[in-house]
């Protein structure tokens, strides 16, 4: 997988040293342990006692409850000698009695002080129970089931537990046992408390401690690598965790369920402990394939089928068919076949995808199969039967390789969202950037446009109005037709179109009243002059939301217009403006009482639609008012005098044209 | 002169020579006005102001050596009773108001006629001040103590919707809003029931207001700077 082998670099290698060191470190410190205790006991009054007496009677009930009192010369049948540890091998074919009972007496050496002394027997191991007698009194009866006993659990057992009792001369060890099923017996020790609670405890640490705080952690590690799958479901290497740590879990209980009966029946807690066995190895394999990204599809699916073939045929309902221990051994002999096909396919794999971590973990699963086949040796006593279950074992390796790839793409994951963060914050601060200059290169590119129609607003309108008075003007004073006077006039004329323009420039706001305003403060002085008395009766309009520079030249230069008929030709001696408004329209109408006027039907057809406003004249007028989307109109009044009228619209014309 | 009512003392600061021959013109010709002084620089001017008091003060802003804005402030300093009047050509916004704020209480129009012009002398001296809409209405948005109208960009200079360092009482905010639809003095005079000379009054006081505020500004704007101590 793409993250978990880019992410071994230097410093994970330098990690992974320092692990293999203390794992180096732990296991001298346990030899030590294990070497150091008999070192220090041979020199006390230990004995370590490897021959017994041993006697084989069919018979016997593993439900039955024990004797008080066992006599070793009252049994019938001859005693044999045998060496310790010793293991009654497996008989695959019935007997005739269901069960059959051994009998083990051991001879302690004479002892002189009254000290209390323990019997300790590292290893048992039988289908059934066992009982231990102590000069004849009974002493320890093995508890849980009859498969699921304390067969892993070291026997620790007082034998002059009360005061004034003399030093114990002859244990007796009673088997009762399947017929067929074996039984194994280890050496044993006996002395003082203090001198063997050293040998018992790296037993106990061994054959059932340690797997059961392994399985425990890894338990709890798996629950987390649950809750990261939870949010991140495509990523089954974490499902895969979980699950492996729960089978684990299940697996490691019969090492240490000791004399307590299990919570459910016996045939349920084989079952799951027989098939939890087969299961892990397939989710290990799995793992292990999902290391790199090649996969046998044929072949997951087969073991799959097979496993769960296997996990059907031992249920306790169908197990009929069989004795618990040949079932067992079946099963175990399935599973083993399964594991050595897939480890070999995986391990071949792994090798051709390069993947270390892959290589890694195939690899020791390969150990799986002499420590397999070690411990299915134990099982069925076909070695000594003081040694040590090693499955957990490969499985806490197994389970820190699984830690391992599980933090690097963990770890790789967070890296990658840092990585994938920074770039997004680089792309953005890019983003950002690029949006400003093309903000800035649009807004220039918008100033640059609006000076220009600015500029071409102002040049249209000085060409047209100003420019073309003082033209004419200039031609009449060289033709000689025009006085002084007439000079002043056009002169002052050109200056209040000026003062027009300049005032077009200052923001009105949408204030069509301040515009007018304006227009009649320019035009006072000449209203006055011509004895024109002006009632203004303007009331509040709406505001016009179109009106800016351009448009309020417009109405400026039309009432401008109207004026300068008024004055000139009306003949008039009041005028009155007053403005209005309805729901679409703002309304300003100038009426005045002079002689009447109505503009030729011939100018008003010469404004053809869309042509453009420019100049003076009335032509001019009702351009500029159509560039308004506006309407124009003179009505003659019926007591003489004209109404002049300028509709606008209230809503923004589509474009004000020029 | 004597036993008759006083003569207005005029002075003039103009550089143009024939708006200069002109002003001149026209004041001589009126029967109650006298020029004191005339000068066409911005020194001479200053020097002129420090010696002779005088009624009615004309300048014009364009001057060869410099802003006829300091003649201004310092005729004002100098004299306080004395009208000073801004000559321009457009009577356009930015000149106004910066002569304004300087001290100015009136202006005229250049191309006004010779008598217009001696009666626009004759009405700033007797306490009365023209104001056009456009100036009422930047006037409105800068000392209005409600609410400033936040598109109109004196208001953005003078930092929007903060509340201007001087207010205008309600008659007088009246006094602008009728003047920006256009009313004349006389017009709002009848409207408010008040004679045209408390109109006068009212502008008078405007004005003063806005002196007053862009010196406060100015302060103001120096202490965020650090020029000034608290």
């Amino acid at each position: 997988m793409p993250p978990a082998s880019r992410a071994c670099s230097g410093p994970d290698r330098a990690r992974r040293g320092l692990a293999l060191r203390w794992a180096v470190a732990l296991a001298v410190l346990f030899v030590w342990l294990g070497l150091a205790a008999p070192l220090r006991a041979a020199e006390m009054a230990v004995q370590h006692i490897v021959r017994a007496s041993m006697l084989e009677v069919p018979g016997g009930d593993v439900h039955a409850r024990p004797p008080r009192h066992a006599d070793a010369a009252a049994l019938p049948g001859t005693w044999q000698d045998v060496d310790l540890p010793h293991q009654a091998r497996r008989d695959w074919g019935a007997g005739d009695q269901p069960y059959v009972t051994r009998w083990f007496r051991l001879t302690l050496d004479d002892v002189a002080t009254p000290q209390e002394r323990v019997l300790y027997l590292p290893r048992w191991q039988t289908i059934g129970v066992v009982t231990v007698y102590a000069d004849g009194e009974l002493r320890f009866q093995s508890r849980g089931g009859v498969v699921w006993n304390s067969f892993n659990m070291p026997l620790w057992v007082t034998l002059n537990p009360t005061a004034g009792e003399p030093p114990t001369r002859e244990v007796l060890i009673r088997v009762v046992s399947q017929t067929g099923a074996g039984a194994g017996v280890s050496s044993a020790w006996v002395g003082p408390r203090e001198e063997l609670v050293g040998r018992l405890r790296v037993r106990e640490a061994l054959q059932s401690q340690i797997p059961f705080m392994a399985s425990a952690a890894f338990l709890a590690i798996g629950l987390f690598a649950l809750a990261v799958w939870a949010r991140h479901r495509d990523d089954t290497a974490y499902l895969l965790f979980f699950v492996a740590s729960v089978l684990f879990f299940v697996r490691c209980l019969h090492y240490h369920t000791g004399q307590r009966t299990p919570l459910i029946p016996e045939a349920w807690f084989g079952w799951i402990t027989v098939n939890s066995l087969g299961w892990l190895l397939l989710c290990v394999y799995f793992f292990a394939f999902r290391l790199h990204e090649r996969r046998l599809p044929w072949l997951e699916r087969g073991a799959l089928a097979v496993m769960a073939l296997s996990t059907v045929l031992t249920l306790p309902g169908w197990a009929s068919w069989g004795r618990a221990d040949v079932i067992t051994s079946a099963a175990y002999g399935v599973q083993f076949v399964v594991m050595l096909v897939v480890t070999l396919a995986a391990l071949w794999m792994s090798w051709r995808s390069g993947s270390r971590l892959a290589i890694a973990v195939s690899a020791w699963n390969v150990l799986n199969i002499p420590v397999g086949l070690h411990d299915w040796m134990l099982q069925h006593l076909l070695i000594s039967v003081e040694g040590i279950y090693l499955l957990p074992y490969t499985g806490i390796g197994l389970f820190f390789l699984f830690m391992l790839v599980v933090f690097q793409r963990y770890t790789g994951a967070l890296a990658e969202a840092r990585g994938a963060r920074a770039v997004l914050a680089q792309r953005l601060q890019t983003r950002e950037a690029e949006l400003a200059q093309s903000y800035a290169r649009l807004q220039a590119i918008a100033r640059e446009q609006m000076v220009g129609q600015e500029r071409q607003r102002l040049m249209q309108d000085m060409h047209d109005g100003l420019g073309s008075s003082l033209m004419s003007a200039l031609h009449a004073v060289e033709l000689g037709q025009l006085d002084e006077q007439g000079v002043a006039q056009v002169l002052r004329e050109c200056i209040d179109d000026l003062k027009l323009a300049i005032d077009s420039l200052e923001p009105v706001q949408t204030d069509l009243l301040l515009l007018l305003a304006t227009l009649r403060f320019r035009l006072e002085p000449r209203l006055q002059g011509s004895g024109l008395a002006l009632e203004w009766a303007v009331e509040d309009v709406p505001p016009l939301p179109w009106l800016e520079p351009r448009s309020a030249l417009h109405v400026l230069r039309i009432f401008q217009e109207v004026f300068t008929n008024v004055i000139k030709h009306a003949r008039a001696s009041r005028v009155r403006v007053s403005t209005m408004h309805d729901a679409h329209h703002v309304i300003v109408r100038v009426e005045d009482n002079g002689a009447g006027f109505e503009p030729d039907a011939a100018v008003l057809a010469a404004v053809a639609p869309g042509s453009a406003p420019r100049g003076k004249g009335l032509g001019n007028l009702l351009r500029r008012a159509a560039a308004l989307r506006g309407h124009a109109c003179w009505t003659r009044l019926p007591d003489g005098g004209t109404r002049f009228e300028l509709r606008l619209p209230r809503e923004a014309p589509l474009t004000v044209a020029d | 002169m004597t036993g008759g009512p006083a003569l207005i003392r005029v002075a003039l600061v103009e550089d143009d020579p024939r708006v200069h021959a002109s002003l001149a013109a026209a004041i001589a010709a009126a029967p109650d006005m006298t020029l004191v002084w005339a000068e066409t620089t911005r020194a001479a001017a200053l020097a002129a102001v420090e010696r002779l008091a005088v009624d009615v003060l004309l300048v014009d802003l364009g001057l060869p050596d410099g802003s006829g804005i300091d003649v201004i402030r310092t005729a004002h300093q100098r004299w306080p009773a004395c009208n000073v009047m801004v000559s321009t050509i457009f009577g356009d916004e930015m000149h106004v108001v910066q002569s304004i704020e300087a001290g100015a209480r009136g202006y005229l129009l250049k191309d006004s006629p010779a008598s217009t012009m001696a009666e626009e002398i004759r009405r700033l001296h007797a306490g009365g001040s023209p104001i056009s809409p456009l100036i009422a209405r930047l006037i409105l948005a800068r000392l209005r103590s409600d609410a400033p109208a936040p598109d109109v960009p004196a208001a953005r200079e003078t930092g929007g919707a903060a509340k201007p360092a001087v207010s205008m009482s309600p008659r007088e905010t009246e006094v602008l809003e009728l003047i920006t639809k256009g009313f004349t003095y006389e017009e709002i005079a009848r409207r408010l029931g008040v004679t045209r000379h408390t109109v006068q009054t009212f502008v008078r006081r405007i004005y003063a207001k806005l002196e007053v505020g862009s010196k406060i500004e100015a302060i103001n704007a120096a202490r965020e700077q650090g020029l000034l101590g608290p």
